[in-house]
């Protein structure tokens, strides 16, 4: 499976940290840190998208660990200023991981027409749902560009069309209806009245 | 893309709007803010905690949208380190809210964040198991956020609660949330085995579902479990392979071979099916990356056997394609797999020596560094110099590769940097593969000599300090094996000792240097001049080198006392008092081993100088007979590791029998009177010689245990060609030839014993070696000199046969010496709790322990309602003391507290909080808290 995303720029900047298996915070932060310094003493226009397992995850002091520690494979791919990473285990495909980053990419460009590292830093929470509909608790549920974005565009539907109605119910949201028009959306707010 | 797919300006507007225009606002400040704050640390960090307080100040807002807003960046602060589990209660009501949008944020949330506590599941459960429930069209949605959500937070009792409103979802008319219900069930059937063993036929059914994504998201569980637990999954075999024969979607595909793999490690039954369903698939395919897996199937699921040469060449040579293919990826994957098939069989490899070699030069480390790993199973004797001197090139810390860019004829210089662990790897390799089978590849030891100088001056930049340990072994190794070359290796000995730069920064390697200088110091003719030596580099000396010195100093005086009759007494005084000085310090050294040692040979050496003092014609008895007995009585011959400790398990301790009757003691006694002391104390002193050939045969692990004897053929090479050969690396490697440099300059003039080697033997002949011994040796060296073609023989000795040999582990490996002691600290687990992998299926399926589980569960809901109160005081206790720390029991908060309080009791709860307020904050807390409770 897959056990984590990260996604971060040339200077260590997070853009995207999602864990599929529980990590404590300071060790997520501690990963992520390894994993740059890992990434940025190569060349990644010649060299291969596998790097070494990074210090923190080499063999922990508990025997019985080893043998699933030597499974853990850190894949990468850069796209201009960002890195996608993938943390996976033996169960996925190295080559099928590689594809399905290109995937994730694709579908993120898709979503942004062109997408740039600025989209994804203020779009924070489209890579969530992007995400969130190709992977799925570690486990890959979508490879399809098409499928994964219309599987989007559906969730952002139905989320704007319920709050919508909710929002003309309930008088309490109209505050956030005079938020949603006074930040330009009129029209948008103004379809779901 | 734009052309292929174009979507309206709306469209895209909406995409990038997941969570409404309002929640985006907020957060679009905050990474506004974080951006704009980002020019020192301290400025991000003040941004940052007010950010966060912020956030308390809104998480704790009755309005839903704020609230919301302040979880969504909560969630999005988390990725800069700061956690958010304080607000897994605000979470929740996010979680509850009617609005999808607000479900979606509080859902995302509680994925990151509810594994810290299980205590908050427990409140989500009832919450989920609604949203779960399908009523409307609306639903595929909430019921997808729902699912998406709850897959990584799985627990066992959420498990155990959820597990049947997943199942009823198998059914569902959607596809999307058929694949969704079956990937949240791998989660659940980890964490609860008895939901898979109960519903296997209905799971193991959408394996034959209409649609492809649901048939997808079902064999990468089973994949995905079968890696735990592969047994029950085996009867789902000759279903498997169906779809395996009739799928064309290659993602499938390589799921089912993973899947295969897993069931074949197990089940070899499977392999005569498989093997030529596989081998037919790596031909008929066109995807690089189903011939990957296919051949990684083979490999990892024990269809390649030992002796299976046409198969093995079938991938090999597909692989070898894959590793000169002009992408690193496939050509790092190749080499991992080449290297499980060389594990196999190491013939299978062997002919690959020149792919390997192009490796070793690859322009990625990764590659090369599994190249190394390669290398043992290509080496023979005839590349065994040409592999060593690819690896010494690449000591450097910038590497430069070229490479032919694009297809034209245009090469470009591509620097890479190699790093430390690199440079590790590449130091063991290279012992190991000169040091393997009793050095049966190797055959110039004068050459492994001036390799392990090298590796010696390279190693004293590397953090890992156990390769100074490393070498230092195969100095001593050599020394004893082939005594044939004592005199060479004595002379790189010394100069290890020489150079101050390793003596301080790899100290490890002295260790077994000393023990051979003790050992065998009659080669040494000044030995006062190498006392004096190692007295000017003591301190740089840890305490494990130290408890070796000792007893080679005292080795190494006496060979220097009794060289020559002709001796100066003076010189010899000097050098007495020299080591007393030396070793009285040690004699208070907080290391027990060395204040034993020093004592003992102090006190031996305190009575030879009075000795001395009495005696003024020539040496007394004490430093002429006895001191040499303690340490010449035998030959030390190599032994394989381990055979001390099987010799010890061998002997019984006989602990009753006194050593003397009581009338041999009586004798004892009354002829001490008579005796000369010199007796006593060299009974005293052969027990030092003991424990330190005990403690050099203990260290003794590295010497295989198979003894080949070998006189091997020896390489062609003469002395003018390795010299040229060495010119040539030197003047190709940058840091080689800085050594160079180094050592030139400091070279000195002294007197040189071994006239051919006069070029670069620089000071290590302040140490004079002796001439006598060897002359005959000298003579060999010459004649081979002479004859450019003459082979030279080389006698390794093989370990002796102590007991007889029985295969046992070696207790001490390298991994143990203390230099790797890395704390366990800051590592990282991914290895996920579960209780499937020692689950036993063999049960009956519908059985008493399923009645038992529902009883269990029946019991666990009269005492859900409790454990749920129980919870809300727990969170509501939280949530006021995160208030209190706050707010400092501002006024307004108070109110928020009361108005969640039953309308009836309003009236009382607010005096009783106004009391309180009055009152000491924390005293008053917990009963604020009770009252809460509805």
């Amino acid at each position: 499976m897959i056990h984590a995303v990260l996604i971060f720029n040339k200077k260590c900047q997070p853009r995207l940290v999602k864990f599929y298996t529980p990590v404590y915070l300071p060790k997520q932060k501690l990963l992520l840190e390894q994993v740059h310094e890992l990434i940025s003493q190569r060349n990644s226009d010649f060299q291969s998208s596998f790097l070494v397992t990074p210090p923190s995850l080499l063999t922990t002091s508990s025997d019985s660990d080893s043998l699933d520690d030597e499974d853990i494979q850190i894949i990468y791919k850069n796209y201009a200023t960002l890195y996608f990473t993938f943390i996976v285990d033996d169960q996925e495909s190295e080559l099928a991981i590689l594809d399905l980053i290109q995937t994730f990419v694709e579908a993120l460009d898709r979503c942004f027409t062109e997408v740039s590292e600025l989209d994804l830093i203020f779009n924070w929470q489209t890579l969530e749902s992007v995400l969130e509909e190709i992977i799925q608790g570690g486990m890959v549920i979508d490879t399809n560009v098409s499928n994964i974005v219309s599987s989007v565009d559906e969730l952002n539907r139905a989320s704007e069309q319920s709050d919508g109605s909710v929002a003309r119910l309930a008088s309490s949201s109209f505050s956030s209806a005079l938020q949603a028009f006074a930040s330009g959306g009129f029209a948008q707010w103004a379809s779901g009245q | 893309m734009s052309s292929l797919y174009a979507p309206t300006n709306e469209d895209v507007k909406q995409r990038l709007r997941p969570f409404g225009i309002f929640f985006e606002k907020s957060l679009k400040d905050l990474i506004k803010g974080i951006r704009a704050n980002n020019e020192t640390p301290e400025k991000l960090n003040h941004f940052l905690a007010q950010a966060l307080s912020e956030c308390r100040e809104e998480a704790n807002s009755p309005d839903f949208n704020l609230k919301t807003n302040a979880v969504l960046k909560l969630t999005y602060l988390e990725m800069y380190g700061f956690d958010m589990s304080w607000a897994n209660f605000h979470i929740l009501e996010v979680m509850s809210s009617s609005k999808l949008q607000q479900k979606r944020v509080g859902y995302l949330a509680a994925s990151q964040s509810f594994y810290k506590d299980p205590d908050i599941l427990m409140l989500a459960t009832n919450l989920m198991k609604k949203d779960l429930k399908y009523t409307g069209t609306d639903d595929v949605v909430k019921v997808g956020i729902a699912l998406s959500g709850l897959s990584t937070i799985i627990t066992p009792p959420l498990a155990a609660d959820i597990c049947d409103d997943l199942f009823t979802m198998l059914n569902s008319s959607r596809p999307y949330i058929r694949k969704k219900a079956i990937t949240a069930l791998f989660k659940v059937f980890l964490q609860f085995p008895e939901a898979l063993r109960d519903n296997f036929d209905k799971f193991a059914a959408k394996l034959e579902d209409d649609d492809t994504s649901v048939v997808s998201a079902a064999v990468s569980v089973i994949c995905e479990l079968s890696k735990k637990n592969p047994q029950p999954f085996i009867q789902l075999s000759p279903l498997l392979y169906e779809i395996l024969v009739t799928i064309s979607n290659n993602w499938i595909i390589i799921r089912l071979l993973k899947l295969f793999t897993n069931l074949s490690k197990v089940e070899p039954k499977l392999r005569p099916r498989l093997l030529p369903k596989i081998l037919e698939l790596m031909d008929s395919t066109t995807a690089t990356s189903v011939l990957y897996e296919s051949i990684n199937c083979i490999v990892k699921g024990h269809m390649l056997e030992e002796d299976d040469y046409d198969v093995a060449m079938q991938c090999l040579d597909r692989l070898h394609t894959f590793c000169d293919s002009s992408d690193p990826n496939l050509r790092y994957i190749s080499c991992v797999l080449f290297y499980k098939i060389g594990k196999i069989n190491t013939a299978f490899i062997s002919q690959f020596d020149k792919l390997v070699m192009r490796l070793l030069n690859d322009v990625d480390v990764s590659i090369r560094s599994k190249a190394i790993e390669l290398i043992e199973g290509i080496v023979d004797e005839d590349n065994l110099q040409n592999i060593v001197l690819v690896l010494l090139k690449q000591f450097v810390d910038q590497d430069v590769v070229l490479l032919q860019v694009g297809g034209f004829e245009t090469t470009r210089e591509i620097p890479i940097f190699i790093p430390e662990q690199y440079k590790i790897k590449m130091v063991n390799a290279v012992i190991h593969i000169c040091s393997m089978d009793n050095f049966a590849n190797l055959n110039d030891f004068e050459w492994y000599n001036a390799v392990l100088w090298d590796l010696a001056i390279l190693s004293q930049d590397l953090s890992d300090k156990s390769l100074g340990y490393r070498v230092g072994e195969q100095l001593r190794n050599i020394m004893i094996k082939v005594p044939s070359m004592r005199e060479i290796t004595m002379t790189t000995i010394i100069k290890v000792l020489y150079n101050e730069e390793i003596n301080n920064h790899l100290p490890s390697i002295l260790k077994d240097c000393f023990w051979s200088l003790g050992e065998f110091s009659s080669f040494i003719e000044n030995g006062d001049d190498l006392i004096n030596l190692v007295f000017q580099r003591r301190k740089y000396y840890p305490a494990d080198v130290e408890i070796i010195l000792i007893p080679s100093l005292l080795k190494i005086f006496s060979n220097w006392c009794n060289r020559s009759t002709d001796i100066d007494p003076e010189r010899v005084k000097s050098v007495l008092s020299d080591l007393l000085s030396h070793f009285e310090p040690l004699c208070y050294s907080k290391a027990f081993e060395v204040q034993e040692r020093a004592v003992q040979c102090m006190e031996f050496l305190k009575l030879a100088s009075e000795a001395m003092e009495q005696d003024t014609e020539g040496l007394p008895l004490l430093l002429t007979d006895i001191l040499p007995s303690f340490f010449n009585s035998y030959e030390l011959k190599p032994i394989s590791q381990g055979t001390q400790q099987k010799l010890q398990s061998c002997i019984s301790v006989d602990c009753e029998t006194p050593f003397l009757t009581e009338e041999e003691l009586q004798a004892v006694l009354n002829q001490e009177e008579n005796e000369n002391d010199e007796g006593l104390f060299s009974e005293d002193l052969l027990l030092i010689d003991d424990s330190s050939s005990a403690s050099y045969q203990n260290q003794d692990y590295d010497v295989p245990d198979e003894s080949k004897a070998n006189s091997e053929e020896p390489n062609v090479l003469d002395n003018e060609e390795l010299e040229s050969r060495k010119r040539a690396e030197r003047e190709s490697n940058p840091f080689y030839l800085s050594q160079n440099n180094d050592r030139t300059s400091k070279a000195s003039t002294q007197l040189l014993d071994f006239s051919h080697r006069e070029a670069d033997e620089p000071e290590a002949h302040l140490i004079r070696l002796n001439k006598n011994t060897n002359g005959t040796e000298d003579e060999t060296e010459r004649k081979r000199k002479s004859k450019k073609k003459h082979k030279k023989r080389v006698h390794v000795l093989s370990d002796e046969v102590v007991v007889e040999n029985k295969p046992q582990s070696p207790t001490l490996s390298i991994q143990s010496l203390p230099t790797n002691a890395s704390s366990s600290r800051g590592k990282i687990s991914l290895r996920m709790p579960t209780k499937l992998e020692k689950f036993d299926f063999s049960k009956p399926l519908v059985s008493p322990s399923h009645d038992g589980t529902s009883d269990a569960r029946r019991q666990s809901t009269s005492g859900e309602q409790d454990e749920l109160e129980r919870l809300r005081r727990k969170f509501e206790t939280q949530q006021l003391e995160a208030n209190e720390t706050l707010e400092n029991g501002e006024n307004d908060e108070e109110t928020i507290i009361i108005k969640k309080k039953k309308s009836s009791k309003k009236k009382k709860k607010h005096s009783s909080s106004k009391k309180s307020k009055k009152k000491d904050s924390v005293d008053e807390t917990p009963k604020v808290s009770n009252d809460t409770v509805i």
